[in-house]
């Protein structure tokens, strides 16, 4: 981000007059391309433990890596995304869901790498699909965790994450990974202004990408997520056109975005309008000549979303970039109320989008070098309200990509939802069957940050301020075991 | 020099305004090629330039000094409608500046909140959201339920976001309007999501009845207000405690925890205990104090069971009545968990109480929450006049909140009336006067408070331009039609993308603000591609001056046209009345620089209407 706009613009009215305006903002925004860190910005990164902790650079530098989140908003019931098979595991299934419960044979079967059966929702044939191919797996009964936690610890209420069940605090503590904290400092933001210096080298196009809304996951301390729509950018019309009075127009545009405001809020929205108008030229510039292969009746929004991230990563070479993170979402998965009846639709889309955006990024030769998980508010109660079910805790998530080690289901289902228990016998269920996660956010965080190229050593910790409650520095075993060697 | 009209401008700057306030076409030294047009525009101009004598003189620059005290008033009064209603007119701008002069600038802006508050609204009554909507859909001859050929030729549930636009537009109750936008974005309904907009039998239409009944509650009390949103079915639907049933053993079901948990966090007491000033209240180790547990939750959650569609078509039974989306729910006491519940703060509900006794019993057990009056007055301060206000602010709405004076809880006139009325509301400009050598004056208008005002919701925004450029309706009856701007704007009527709104109250973006622990809640839908769609928006409107979104209304510029060949005084005016003076004087003078170098009056007023409406000295309000 441009430091200061002001001088910026003021050096620009008196020697544009022969330089093409947008070949002398883009040397501005070079000379301007460290971001300064103002002083009180300092002190919050002296003083914060969640402050990275250095500039580095990842693994592989050069070879191309991107992560992608699948935001499921609104808390995915994720135990009939993923359910038991096992004729008795399925029994207890049932008896828990009541009318919530898919029957055993409209499951699609899978089986995990230790040769347990499980069943996925009938309307993801593309997810089955994907895990017998070995793409695709899933970690069970995962989520927000201060520290392990036992049922005894949250009856006692300690080290629990702030406003558990709650959309937005939830949403909050699965993207900043810290949530025993109101920091609003995504894990993807913290990661980017790690490695941002050594992997994206030129572009003004952030390597945090957004689709459609703005997040916490991308939120770093200077780096944030830059947000297209599912067609790119949007420019601002008739800047830089031609014509006496497009000329005006962008002069008198100039002027106003480039003065010093007293106003924080002003000065904020000063720089906003500055990058919108600058920004969307360079992504446009790199993006617009790239399509992919991209079935025209797979257009949900979650679709949409997806072939725009296919797009820009095909724009890789052009953004000038080796490290990319993205951002898409879906809504509609809160569903107190006709549950069955929304899961069929939003499962299906999942799925659908989900097979489509991989074999887009398989035909751009890039499948084993982007990831994409599914993150979700919550997971749901097991037990039902007689029309759907409510908010609760752990969930089951998915991975894709060439670099996973698919077809198995990672972390620990439980044996008996009707009656769940820990490895150790201890009851998981702290009501109505919510489901206290046994596996952290932060180990699932951690194994996708180490394909990534960040080391497990206090690099690790600034990104993941929790993980040594979960996961020891400089052991080489993955967290959790989802990612390839 | 950039440009030979440079050395024009030079000469127009120092004419006095008021001089020039006629359209002369020779001053430009340029006749159009329409002589008709403009001499009956020479005309129209001497016309309203008598008229506009008295009051006309110079905006903010070169103003006599017995127009000092007036000018000053214009700014304040322009400021407070600003924040009080959809955008003012300049007219209303002028009206109220006079009535300050006449009686005093507080009792001026209290007698024009007490006039708000006197104009009638019934939520049944003419001026009802729902009545506008039906009456244009006779108007244009359609069923409520009319589809394809038989429809305006789009959804006929479009008909909301016309009703909110033509009173929005056109209707002088203002503040009630302003209230009642800011109540559903804290008690959300939506029409995405929960069938709350099929147009089977008009259902749709039920959620204009919420958004009536919202707005019959804005100068009422905030327990009676909590009491008909929680009874009204298009929350039942949209929160799922609509035929919410008591547990079934049975079945092994449980009552739905979805209103429950919201009621609680989203329209009365958050998460975390709040001190009066709305800052969290901490304990001994400096961490909040969460206000429920989800021990709490489950316990409302059977408060709110036996609610059902309120009989109608001759069927009464829970489960099984028709929709009927204009009458409170009623309470179905055999699906009531009647068995005895522990609210906030330990309060206890025998068992055995009917369910409404259960249900207003709970409603207290809220409203009596002290948390109640930080966290509601905070929100709405954040809808009208500040995103950062200091503890101070909220506390004196909370106690406002909390004691109306005369022994009232949630008094929303007065909580309305401290809102609007409090110091660091009204005085968050500074207005400094200049003596010029020629012994007037330059005024100089700025804000007060670097961290406080918002950013104006984009919705706002549009809304202001439309009533200040005195919008004309295309149609013949006189009532705007337009549509949902929803995909320029990220924010329409009705079209909020879940029960946490717009944006959150505590969305903060990255950098500075976040460095300064500064929220911006509207910033979160200001993306880059909403920041250049929005402004490409305003542009067309300007050039083609009218409403889009599918109206065929106009835009009315002839007053800055004839102005403009007096670019400074155009500038001075537009600022006034779009941004009571605080157009930067930088911007002024850059916005100034481009219009006159062009000799198009037009182009001129075009390139000073966009340039100032996308200036963030409009978009931000101090």
């Amino acid at each position: 981000m441009p430091k200061n706009n002001f001088e910026n613009t003021i050096m620009k009215k008196n020697v544009t007059q022969d330089l093409s305006r947008r070949a002398f903002l883009r040397g501005c925004a070079a000379m301007s391309a460290t971001p300064v860190v103002s002083s009180i910005l300092q002190l919050q990164l002296m003083n914060s433990a969640y402050a990275a902790s250095a500039r580095i650079t990842p693994a592989r530098p050069n070879q191309y890596r991107a992560l992608v989140c699948v935001f499921l908003l609104g808390g995915n019931d994720s135990f009939n995304m993923l359910a038991p098979y096992r004729p008795t595991e399925h029994g207890h299934y049932s008896q828990v869901r009541s009318d919530l419960a898919l029957p055993r044979n409209e499951l699609l079967r899978i089986v995990d790498q230790n040769n347990r059966a499980f069943g996925l929702h009938p309307a993801t044939r593309e997810l089955r699909n994907l895990y017998n191919q070995g793409d695709l797996a899933f970690v069970a009964n995962i989520g927000t965790l201060v520290r392990p936690t036992t049922l005894a610890d949250y009856n006692r209420g300690i080290a629990l994450p702030r406003g558990l069940f709650s959309h937005n605090d939830q949403q909050k503590a699965w993207q900043t990974s810290v949530p025993d904290s109101q920091q609003a400092i995504g894990w993807g933001g913290r990661m980017a202004d790690m490695i941002n210096d050594s992997v994206n080298r030129s572009s003004r196009v952030s390597m945090n990408i957004a689709l459609n809304s703005v997040n916490i996951f991308q939120t770093g301390n200077v780096i944030f997520p830059y947000t297209v729509g599912p067609s790119g950018a949007q420019q601002l019309g008739g800047y830089d056109a031609r014509g006496l009075f497009n000329e005006l127009f962008s002069q008198a545009t100039d002027g106003v975005l480039g003065q010093q405001y007293a106003s924080v809020l002003k000065r904020s929205v000063a720089e906003k309008r500055r990058d919108a108008i600058d920004v969307a030229d360079d992504f446009d510039a790199a993006v617009s000549g790239h399509t992919v292969d991209w079935p025209d009746e797979v257009d949900s929004s979650l679709a949409q979303q997806l072939r725009m991230v296919a797009r820009t990563i095909a724009a890789r070479s052009e953004l000038d970039t080796t490290r990319q993170i993205f951002f898409v979402s879906a809504g509609g998965y809160d569903n107190h109320d006709e549950l069955l009846n929304n899961q069929q639709r939003l499962l299906g889309d999942l799925s659908l989008s989900l097979k489509t955006f991989y074999d887009a990024i398989s035909s751009l030769g890039v499948a084993n070098r982007v990831t994409t998980f599914t993150a979700s508010d919550f997971g749901r109660t097991l037990t039902s309200n007689g029309r759907g079910s409510d908010h609760a805790w752990g969930g089951n998530q998915i991975v894709l990509g060439g670099s996973v080690a698919g077809g198995a289901v990672y972390g620990d289902y439980p044996r008996n939802l009707a009656n769940p228990q820990s490895a150790g016998g201890d009851s998981l269920d702290v009501g109505r069957g919510r489901l206290l996660p046994t596996t952290s956010c932060d180990e699932f965080h951690a194994e996708l940050a180490t394909w990534f190229g960040i080391p497990n050593d206090n690099n690790m910790e600034a990104i993941l301020p929790n993980i040594r409650q979960f996961y020891d520095a400089n052991v080489n075993r993955p967290p959790i075991g989802f990612m390839g060697a | 020099m950039r440009n030979p009209l440079s050395m024009f401008n030079l000469v127009f700057r120092n004419i006095t305004p008021q001089l020039v306030l006629c359209h002369d076409p020779r001053a430009t030294g340029k006749l159009s090629n329409n002589n008709h047009l403009v001499l009956l525009f020479s005309g129209l101009c001497l016309f309203f330039s008598a008229f506009l004598s008295q009051h006309a003189f110079a905006i903010l620059n070169n103003v006599k000094p017995e127009h000092r005290d007036l000018t000053v008033k214009r700014i304040k009064a322009s400021h407070f409608l600003h924040q009080a209603t959809f955008g003012p007119r300049f007219g209303e701008i002028n009206a109220l500046a006079l009535r300050m002069k006449e009686i005093g600038e507080r009792r001026a802006l209290h007698e024009w909140i007490s006039n708000q508050f006197a104009i009638p609204f019934s939520k049944n009554g003419g001026t009802s959201f729902e009545q506008r909507a039906r009456n244009l859909l006779n108007a244009d001859g359609y069923a409520v339920d009319a589809l394809g050929e038989d429809g305006p030729g789009y959804a006929i549930q479009n008909y909301k976001h016309h009703a909110w636009w033509d009173k929005a537009i056109r209707d002088n109750d203002q503040l009630r309007q302003r209230v009642a936008w800011a109540l559903i974005q804290i008690f959300v309904i939506s029409e995405r999501g929960m069938m709350l907009n099929t147009r089977n039998n008009g259902h749709w239409l039920g959620i204009l009845d919420y958004y009536d009944m919202l707005a019959s509650n804005a100068f009422g009390s905030y327990r009676n207000l909590l009491r008909d949103v929680s009874l009204h079915p298009a929350m039942g639907l949209y929160l799922s405690h609509l035929k919410n049933a008591k547990a079934d053993p049975a079945k092994g079901t449980f009552p739905d925890e979805n209103y429950a948990r919201e009621i609680l966090q989203l329209f009365s007491i958050g998460v975390y205990r709040l001190r009066q000033n709305g800052q969290p209240l901490l304990d001994r180790d400096g961490n909040p104090i969460e206000t429920y547990t989800n021990n709490t939750i489950r316990n409302f959650s059977r408060v709110f069971t036996g609610l059902g569609y309120a009989p109608s078509a001759g069927r009464d039974d829970f489960r099984r009545n028709p929709r009927n989306m204009f009458a409170p729910m009623k309470m179905y006491d055999a699906y009531h968990d009647s068995d005895a519940k522990t609210l906030l703060r330990g309060q206890r509900l025998p068992a055995g109480q009917s369910g409404m006794r259960d249900f207003n019993q709970a409603i207290n057990n809220i409203v009596a929450h002290p948390n109640v009056p930080p966290f509601i007055s905070r929100l709405l301060i954040q809808r009208f006049t500040s995103s950062n206000p200091s503890g101070a602010y909220v506390r004196a709405v909370a106690d406002k909140f909390t004691d109306d004076g005369r022994g009232n809880r949630g008094n929303m006139r007065a909580v309305i009336r401290k809102i609007l009325m409090h110091p660091e509301a009204r005085n968050a400009l500074t207005i400094q006067q200049t003596r010029k050598a020629n012994g007037r004056y330059q005024f100089e208008v700025s804000g007060r408070y670097n961290r406080r005002g918002k950013v104006r919701e984009p919705l706002l925004a549009l809304t202001a331009m439309y009533r200040a450029l005195r919008a004309q309706a295309g149609n013949d009856d006189g009532r705007f039609r337009p549509r949902s701007p929803l995909s320029t704007t990220n924010q329409g009527s009705f079209q909020s993308p879940s029960v946490f709104n717009f944006y959150l109250p505590d969305y903060q973006p990255g950098g500075t603000l976040q460095n300064q622990n500064l929220v911006a809640p509207e910033l979160q839908i200001y993306t880059p591609v909403m920041l250049n769609r929005l402004a490409n928006f305003i542009r067309s409107r300007i050039i083609n001056r009218n409403l889009g979104l599918g109206d065929g209304g106009t835009l009315n510029t002839a007053t800055e046209e004839s102005q403009a060949h007096a670019a400074r005084y155009m500038l001075e005016r537009l600022d006034l009345m779009l941004a009571y003076g605080t157009l930067s004087r930088g911007a002024l003078d850059d916005i100034h620089a481009a219009i006159t170098s062009t000799e198009n009056l037009d182009h001129r007023t075009e390139l000073a209407l966009i340039s100032v409406l996308n200036s963030p000295d409009f978009m931000v309000m101090q």
